[in-house]
């Protein structure tokens, strides 16, 4: 290891470190179960280390860190696949764990999966990722507007489905 | 002024309008009964996804490959210092004498300060680099 990859290991762990938090958060959104987040973060960490020396310094890192993660998730999902799932990502379902399923979330993560994919991911990125739409643009591959858009169309569709569920359980 | 959007309530909600335009949709909202309610569902559907992911957060353990202490210590840049010092002092007519040994147990005790205070790696970073034998950014 040279002086120059030391410094840049260094500046990779000083950026990611507060992120992880947010990051496990996004994980779990996606991959349903603690422990294949942790696995997702993990991984998404030694690749984004090793491909570090390519960030552009001029685009928000964590925009470009959550795009690796999201990644990895994906590249995880289609691995594990052995449990009931309630949603699906590109074809591949996704099984929840039991904390993901039952805790007093439920109904709202029930109305995530009843999303479309293009609502659910933008959700995601906003709320679990905590992403500013700049990094939304920057992991989707989107413009800002676009985002802007899109998110508030989310917003519509999430509200209209945990309306509906609400309405008929009073049924 | 240009009508305002649904997409602009819920950007001027998450802080990301323009200043400029802000001001506007605020202004508006004031008045437009239809643009606060819009608003008001949009806090209230934040409000849960807020929760519910901060339910989510956790600490995951993740470990990098090994940053090494010693390769990241600036041993070049330090030797050649102490160098300097030592034949700066040697120079002076009544300058102090300092050993080889001296130097090298000044350079294992810099080592283990650097090794065990880990503040101490950014400013012998920043030394280095004021003095040209550095590159890049701080630890």
């Amino acid at each position: 290891m040279t002086w120059d990859q030391q410094k840049s290991g260094w500046d990779f762990q000083r950026r990611i470190e507060p992120l992880l938090p947010w990051s496990a958060a996004y994980a779990y959104s996606i991959v349903r179960s603690r422990e294949d987040a942790e696995d997702a973060v993990q991984e998404a960490a030694i690749k984004a280390h090793r491909a570090f020396a390519k960030y552009n310094p001029s685009c928000p890192f964590k925009g470009w860190w959550l795009a690796i993660l999201r990644n990895c998730c994906r590249d995880l999902l289609r691995r594990r696949h052995s449990r009931p799932a309630t949603a699906t990502i590109e074809g591949v379902e996704i099984p929840p764990d039991a904390a993901w399923a039952s805790d007093q979330y439920s109904d709202l993560r029930e109305a995530l999966d009843r999303l479309s994919e293009g609502h659910r991911e933008i959700l995601q990125l906003r709320y679990f990722g905590g992403c500013s739409y700049r990094e939304i643009a920057d992991v989707l591959g989107i413009p800002a507007g676009t985002v802007m858009s899109r998110l508030y169309a989310a917003r519509q569709a999430i509200t209209a489905i945990y309306r509906e569920d609400q309405h008929h359980e009073a049924n | 002024m240009k009508p305002i959007s649904p997409e602009e309530i819920s950007a001027l909600f998450d802080g990301e309008l323009m200043p400029d335009r802000a001001e506007e949709v605020r202004r508006a909202m004031i008045d437009d009964e239809r643009l606060r309610r819009i608003y008001e569902q949009i806090a209230t559907t934040d409000i849960a996804l807020t929760s519910c992911a901060a339910a989510c957060q956790f600490e995951p353990h993740v470990s990098l490959p090994s940053i090494s202490p010693v390769v990241g210590f600036p041993i070049y840049g330090l030797a050649f210092g102490l160098l300097i010092v030592r034949i700066v002092a040697k120079s002076l007519p009544f300058g102090p004498s300092i050993s080889l040994q001296a130097l090298a147990i000044a350079l294992v005790a810099a080592w283990l300060l650097y090794r065990f205070l880990p503040a101490l790696r950014t400013d012998m970073w920043q030394a280095v680099h004021e003095l040209g034998l550095g590159s890049g950014t701080p630890p």
